[in-house]
Order: structure tokens, then C-alpha cells, then sequence
């Protein structure tokens, strides 16, 4: 990992510059990258869902646990292509997929773990949200610093050390982000095929029957967007926590003393 | 060896070079910011216009709904409220409309000017077509895309959404623990560091107490010879381990003390 190539300028930064650094994130970097990640875990997790609620008429409770589940799972995928794409040029979307499933049984591990503790946080209510805040972080953890299900919670816990406010807005922000995608969606289907094509609703409507294909849509369209910002809030942690903006300064210091020390022929060359 | 990257980084600062040659950087708001900023004043308009709405039943008699020309005072106000809220405070307040106030933010010029009201019109009108198809969709990708984050209205009106940022003088640097007259007096009295130099060592040392002992060495460990080089007489002075009190980030940072202690001036004789 050279940090002088990485995509993004390394400094500490508010959580408003991570959530907008993550907007042009999306829409600047490798857009093959993310289709073809898209394409082969958000692509089959969205068809199961079309299936379970209109060919298994599961009521849309059971259809958005279902998105919800194969959508924490899936967005690793993203974290892995994001952590990738941000030191390395080309990135294959099958190496992408590749470190994804070689790290699967151990991250799904670290999701039950971290699930069950806010299965326990939930049943107290009150003790919700400060374990969600605490494990927040798992997905980095276990998928790019390679650590077991409980190291991944125990990092992700100590990551979210003094930091409570910080990561209660990011979860903030990342959950508007998601209602976003859903109301957008949801507004643009029904433009197009209430208003546009004048076919009614076919597809559901989510206010009134609780879901809709556009809402599910728009849902899983988020997820690369969260998995983005949430990869870039953990670059802003280890950027403070390990001094990266200082290490590119003492780098670029080190690498002009090198440069004077070459001899005069080969600098002008 | 650090080779200089030819990639274009993608950041939320945007440069402006004044025609006196004069760089300017601006932090500018993207998406996020500007959406929660465009909630607040929509919860705003939406409380004046229910406020309004209450007033408006309770005069026109009729308590269950709005009748005749209740109705019609109803919607020119929500008409103007849609259109002329924007533009108004805009206009009126420098670049910020109350939203743009909370998340300190302002719409200026490409340049940096205060915008006048041609420009909030201007921009604002275009704000349907960054609607477009619904939800600002539009503006959302055109934004994205930008490296200022200029939705259309923006582009148009040839502005922009800068964040403040509150300037203040930096506190002095403390070094915990405190630097002894005896480290102090070890160290080259006259040690001169270029700006790059007193930049970088100035972001490290107000960091050091958040970095991790080894990783502040390991960090020092970069530049050390670049200064054992300049400073041959303090170089068999730099310790190439030790503990936080005597290792090399202890000795980058008196370095920089050094360097940056304000010295008395002698005084005039005059």
C-alpha cells in the first residue's frame, strides 16, 4: 500500500466532507469496477426479493428482513472494491470478489457476532444504539485487517472508542442516505409508470402496502453509496490515528532530500 | 522513494487563482450538506405555510378547510414562498438562506464573491431542472460529477456552495512532557526550517499525543536523516530509538520547538 497513490487527498475531515467526499466517490471512480461488483451481489440479492415477495407471497416485513440481511452481507464487497480502488489502478472486479468470498465465512461470522450483541442491545432498547454505534465498523475490520469474528468486534469496539458522537451521526447520515435512495426510487418508478406510462400500480406502493419493487430498488442502489462513505469514515480513522497526512509530508521531505542527493546528470535526466 | 502520483485525487477543496495571482482554496459542500441544509428550509417553509394555513381557516370561518379567497391568499403565498425563499435570503444575507446558515455554508461567486440577486435568481430558477425527473435526481449526478459540486442552477449562474470555516490562530504547541532547559540547550540553536518543513513538523507535533509512541518514532524515523544531514553538529544527538521521553519523535519535536521559539530582539539602541 503506497499511500502516496492513494485516490483521495489523505487528511483528517469533518463527517459532512465524508459524506460528500463519498458522492463524488461514486460517481468518479471505476464505474465497470462497481457495475460489475453491482452485477453479481446486489443483482441476485434484489431477484430474490422480487421472487420472495411475488412468487412466494412473503408479506413486505419478511421481504425487507430479507434485504436487509443479504444486503449487510453484500455491501463487503463494496468496502473490499472501495479499499482496493483507493491504492491500486485496475482493479478487477474478480480479485474484488475473490478477497470478498475468501474473507465470507469469517465476515458473516463477525455479523452474526455483532448482531447478536444488538439482539441483546435491543431487547434493553435503551442499550441499542451505543452498540450499533460500537460495532459500526465491523465490516473493515474483518475484511480488510483480516481479523477473526470476535477480533473484528473487539477492533470495531475499540475503533469506536471516544468517538460515540462521531459515529452516531455517520449512522445517521448513512440511514437518511438509504430512506434517500428509497424515496427517490419510489418517486421516479411511479412518475414513470403511474403517471408516464399510465399502468397504474402494479408494483406496489410503499406507503400504502409497505413496499414497493422501486423502494427495493432504490434500497440496494444505496448500498454501494453507505459501504463508500463508511469505508471512508475507517480511512479517516486510521489517516488521524496513524498520522497517513503525515507520513505523505515526511514522505514527500524524504523523497526531495533523495532527489538532491542524486547526482546532478541523473536529477536533470 | 515516494514517486509523485499522476493521479488526479479526488478532495472537497476547490482552488481559485485570483488575477493577482493569488491561490485561493475553498472547502465546498457536496451533496450531503447541501441536502440537510435544503431539508431545514424545507421544514421551515413547510411551518410558515401551516401557520398560515391555521390563521387563514380560522379568519375565513370556515374551520374545516380553506374556501373563496383564504384559499387564493393560501397559494400566492406558497407560490412565493417556493420561489422567492431562496432567492430572497440569498440575496439578502451574502449567500445564506437560514438552512445554509446552520451547516455554515454560502453561496459565492466562482471567484469567490458575494453573489448579487441575479445570480440567487438565477441559480433558483434552475432548480427545476436539477429536479428533474424527481427527488433531484439531476442535480444530485450533475453535482457529482463536478469537482465544485455545482448542480445546474449552479453552473449556470456561474456559482458555487463554499463551506466557512471558522479561522482562528493556533494554540502553541505543547510538548508532554515538558521540554527541559537541558534537551532544550542540546539541541542547535540556530536550526532553520524551510516552510514545507515547519509545515509538516507543526501538523506532527500538535498530533504527537495522538499518535501511538512507536508509530510517532516510526513517523520521525522518515525525516531524521534529512536533518542529521543540515544539523552535523546535532546529529549524533538523534537517538535512532528510545523511549517517548529520549526517541526520535521526542527529538523532531524540541527540534521543532527550537526552531519556532520566539527569540528576544535585542533592543535599539536609538
Amino acid at each position: 500500500m503506497n499511500l502516496a497513490d492513494a485516490r483521495v487527498v489523505l487528511r483528517p475531515r469533518t463527517l459532512g466532507e465524508i459524506l460528500d467526499l463519498a458522492a463524488r466517490w461514486c460517481f468518479n471512480a471505476d464505474r465497470v469496477l462497481y457495475a460489475r461488483v453491482a452485477a453479481a451481489v446486489l443483482l441476485p440479492s434484489l431477484v430474490l426479493c422480487v421472487v420472495a415477495r411475488w412468487a412466494w407471497l412473503w408479506s413486505w416485513t419478511e421481504v425487507w428482513l430479507l434485504a436487509v440481511a443479504l444486503c449487510t452481507v453484500a455491501q463487503g464487497a463494496f468496502t473490499v472494491a472501495t479499499s482496493r480502488a483507493l491504492f491500486e489502478h485496475d482493479v478487477s472486479a474478480w480479485a474484488v470478489l475473490r478477497q470478498w468470498l475468501r474473507r465470507l465465512p469469517s465476515y458473516v461470522g463477525a455479523l452474526l457476532v455483532t448482531r447478536s450483541i444488538l439482539a441483546i442491545g435491543a431487547v434493553t432498547f435503551v442499550l441499542l444504539p451505543s452498540a450499533w454505534i460500537r460495532v459500526a465498523m465491523v465490516h473493515e475490520a474483518s475484511l480488510l485487517e483480516g481479523s477473526s469474528p470476535i477480533s473484528a468486534t473487539d477492533r470495531a469496539w475499540q475503533m469506536a472508542r471516544f468517538r460515540g458522537t462521531e459515529m452516531a451521526l455517520m449512522l445517521g447520515g448513512l440511514g437518511l442516505a438509504i430512506m434517500g435512495g428509497i424515496a427517490a426510487a419510489e418517486l421516479l418508478g411511479h412518475g414513470l409508470v403511474e403517471v408516464v406510462l399510465q399502468l397504474g400500480r402494479p408494483l406496489g406502493e410503499l406507503v400504502e402496502d409497505g413496499g414497493s419493487l422501486y423502494a427495493l430498488v432504490g434500497f440496494h442502489a444505496a448500498i454501494p453509496y453507505v459501504a463508500v462513505a463508511r469505508f471512508l469514515g475507517y480511512v479517516d480513522q486510521r489517516t488521524r490515528g496513524d498520522g497517513w497526512d503525515i507520513q505523505l509530508r515526511f514522505m514527500a521531505l524524504a523523497a526531495e532530500d533523495a532527489r538532491m542527493r542524486e547526482p546532478p546528470q541523473r536529477r536533470a535526466s | 522513494m515516494v514517486t509523485p502520483s499522476t493521479v488526479e485525487r479526488l478532495d472537497t477543496i476547490a482552488s481559485v487563482d485570483s488575477p493577482e495571482q493569488v491561490r485561493f482554496e475553498y472547502r465546498v459542500a457536496g451533496p450531503a450538506r447541501r441536502a440537510l441544509a435544503y431539508v431545514i428550509d424545507l421544514l421551515i417553509k413547510a411551518a410558515v405555510l401551516i401557520v398560515l394555513g391555521g390563521l387563514l381557516v380560522v379568519g375565513g370561518v370556515k374551520y374545516d378547510q380553506l374556501t373563496g379567497w383564504s384559499m387564493g391568499v393560501y397559494a400566492v403565498v406558497a407560490f412565493a414562498m417556493e420561489w422567492g425563499y431562496n432567492v430572497l435570503f440569498e440575496s439578502l444575507t451574502s449567500g445564506r438562506t437560514p438552512g445554509k446558515r446552520v451547516l455554515r455554508l454560502r453561496v459565492v461567486k466562482e471567484g469567490g464573491h458575494p453573489i448579487g440577486f441575479i445570480d440567487a435568481l438565477l441559480r433558483n430558477l434552475l432548480r427545476a431542472a436539477d429536479f428533474l425527473p424527481s427527488g433531484y435526481a439531476l442535480g444530485v449526478v450533475v453535482m457529482g460529477l463536478d469537482p465544485r459540486f455545482r448542480r445546474l442552477g449552479d453552473l449556470m449562474a456561474g456559482t458555487m456552495v463554499v463551506v466557512e470555516e471558522h479561522s482562528h490562530l493556533g494554540a502553541a504547541v505543547r510538548l508532554s512532557p515538558p521540554p527541559t532547559p537541558q534537551e532544550l540547550a542540546a539541541m542547535p540553536s540556530a536550526a532553520r526550517l524551510e516552510p514545507a518543513e515547519r509545515e509538516a513538523l507543526d501538523l506532527f507535533v500538535r498530533r504527537l499525543d495522538r499518535l501511538g509512541p512507536a508509530r510517532a518514532d516510526e513517523l520521525a524515523g522518515l525525516v531524521l536523516p534529512r536533518f542529521a544531514d543540515r544539523l552535523p553538529a546535532a546529529a549524533t544527538g538523534i537517538p535512532s530509538s528510545g523511549s517517548p521521553r529520549t526517541g526520535p519523535a521526542r527529538w523532531l519535536a524540541l527540534l521543532y520547538l527550537r526552531a519556532t521559539e520566539r527569540r528576544p530582539t535585542a533592543p535599539r539602541s536609538d
